[in-house]
């Protein structure tokens, strides 16, 4: 399966606005629980465990998934603008193989009014 | 390794019995069934969880008095009061082969194994419910009477 | 039991079960596509570009568009250019008869036929996850288009297979497809909101699946649910009931990525 891995994040925030981070992984998300009339396993377990997401390298979103989420999994979380730069989510799966999507983001100060 | 072999072929021998399970003969009168198609007579309560389990499914198109359960079928009619409705040889017809009052059902034949189109091979020379579970679902629908 | 008892049964029957008389046709009823029958969450996720996962296999299909495979060193796009353009009518008209083959065939298979007779690759196997991408590809470029699948001249006589098929009941349930789809829809089995079965959203993503899918898979699910036994991906059954089905949805606006439950 081609691995594609997506991120959105507004290309411009204010300093302080909270906004939604929006990710979606490609992954079968297989829990290895189908067994043949045998009782082996069809199809072995593969998942992806973790979640993390970086904002200029600060470890700012941290998720654990099981086997229950579902294939392709759609993810969405908010954070806080503090500076511009660079949104790193990275999804590590059973096997300790990384994958990443980055995103940079622009934060402007508030308008005076 | 002989004892396993033992084993399998009494499985096997089992689950064969299980296949070739036939469908007790009965006679129709006008729109029924009267006569019952065992000795032994109908039991409501295990009628009840046939109804709402799997097997035959009878949630899947009929709503039922049956609270426990979520989502029930709405692509048949309703089956509060159908014991007040039909005598215990119609809903015996019915459940056998519903087929023989109304050609466009789409109501499956509970106790039917003959006549039918490309069947499955886990389900080939099967019908859906014993002839006691037959007898089992009619008990229980006969509960289901008009307030 | 006799023709006379039949009738007399029947019409103690239809007094009985007035209810019956009041389902009426699906040729009653305006074609709708399964979006209208979809929760408002599995709408909302097809109506999102970002979220809605068919787009993943869509930007597969634009990978593999361009990928050159086989002895012939092309690529889709080698022959019909970066936006295949000129498919875009076709892609809205399969099943289409194949004069070669003297039968008609799918988009799936006419992709094969590409990749087999004219870039000399290997066809892809059915159902696979790049056969739906560059499928799916093709279906979006013709998205809002209209469902137009012929059925005159050769294509007769498939159309009137697939026909008979649509009409015969199957399996120990002993259901057929009108019954639910022309009958029914709108209509729960359980947890499950019957549609009019229209495929004008295939290939889609399938939610139960969590994977892109032909309608050839979708009547497959239907025939195990009614405990027939499905016929192949791709049988010369199944293209017949697609031409039938696909005729039945002429005029409803191709549909593609779609998302369904």
């Amino acid at each position: 399966m081609a691995e594609i891995r997506r991120i959105s994040v507004p290309k411009q925030v204010e300093k302080g606005e909270i906004f939604t981070v929006r990710t979606l992984a490609r992954h079968k998300m297989e829990p290895g629980v189908h067994f043949d009339a045998n009782r082996f396993v069809v199809t072995p377990r593969l998942l992806l465990q973790e979640v993390k997401c970086h904002y200029n390298g600060r470890l700012v979103f941290y998720a654990e998934w099981f086997s229950a989420v579902s294939s392709n999994p759609y993810l969405t979380f908010k954070l806080r603008a503090e500076e511009s730069g660079e949104i790193v989510v990275t999804w590590v799966d059973d096997y300790n193989v990384i994958t990443t999507a980055a995103a940079p983001i622009d934060v402007i100060d508030k308008p005076k009014s | 390794m002989l004892n396993w072999l033992i084993i399998m072929v009494l499985l096997l021998g089992f689950a064969s019995s299980a296949q070739s399970e036939t469908v007790a003969p009965y006679g129709i009168v006008a729109d029924a069934i009267p006569k019952p198609l065992t000795r032994n007579p109908g039991d409501a309560i295990r009628g009840r969880g046939l109804a709402a389990g799997r097997r035959a499914n009878c949630l899947g198109c009929h709503r039922m008095p049956i609270p426990e359960q979520p989502f029930h079928g709405t692509a048949g009619p309703r089956l509060d009061g159908v014991g007040s409705r039909y005598t215990a040889g119609q809903l015996r017809l019915r459940l056998v082969d519903p087929t023989l009052i109304n050609e466009d059902t789409l109501m499956p034949p509970f106790h039917k194994v003959g006549g039918l189109h490309r069947v499955a091979p886990a389900y080939r020379g099967k019908a859906i419910l014993s002839a006691q579970e037959i007898e089992d679902v009619i008990a229980y629908l006969l509960t289901l009477k008009d307030e | 039991m006799g023709p006379y008892q039949r009738g007399l049964v029947l019409a103690v029957a239809l007094l009985l079960l007035p209810g019956a008389a009041l389902i009426f046709p699906a040729s009653a009823q305006e074609a709708r596509s399964g979006y209208f029958y979809a929760s408002p969450e599995t709408q909302a996720l097809q109506d999102d570009p970002f979220a809605n996962p068919g787009s993943l296999w869509l930007e597969e299909g634009r990978a593999r568009w361009q990928r050159i495979e086989g002895a012939a060193g092309k690529s889709c796009a080698s022959c019909h250019g970066d936006n295949g353009t000129e498919l875009i009518e076709a892609s809205a008209a399969y099943p289409k008869f194949n004069k070669r083959l003297g039968r008609p065939i799918t988009l799936s298979q006419q992709i094969n036929q590409c990749r087999v007779r004219h870039m000399g690759a290997a066809a892809l196997a059915p159902d696979s996850e790049a056969l739906m991408s560059i499928e799916l590809l093709l279906r979006q470029r013709a998205a809002g288009r209209p469902m137009q699948v012929s059925v005159d001249g050769p294509m007769r006589p498939f159309y009137e297979r697939g026909k008979a098929l649509y009409f015969q009941r199957r399996g120990q349930f002993n259901m057929a497809c009108y019954q639910c789809h022309d009958q029914r829809p709108g209509e729960f089995v359980r947890g499950e909101r019957l549609s009019q079965g229209q495929i004008n959203n295939f290939p889609a993503y399938l939610i139960r699946w969590g994977t892109v899918g032909s309608a050839h898979r979708r009547f497959q699910l239907c025939d195990r649910q009614a405990r027939a036994e499905p016929f192949q991906i791709g049988s010369p059954e199944y293209v017949a009931l697609e031409v039938y089905v696909a005729h039945r949805a002429r005029g409803l606006a191709v549909e593609a990525p779609a998302v369904r439950p």
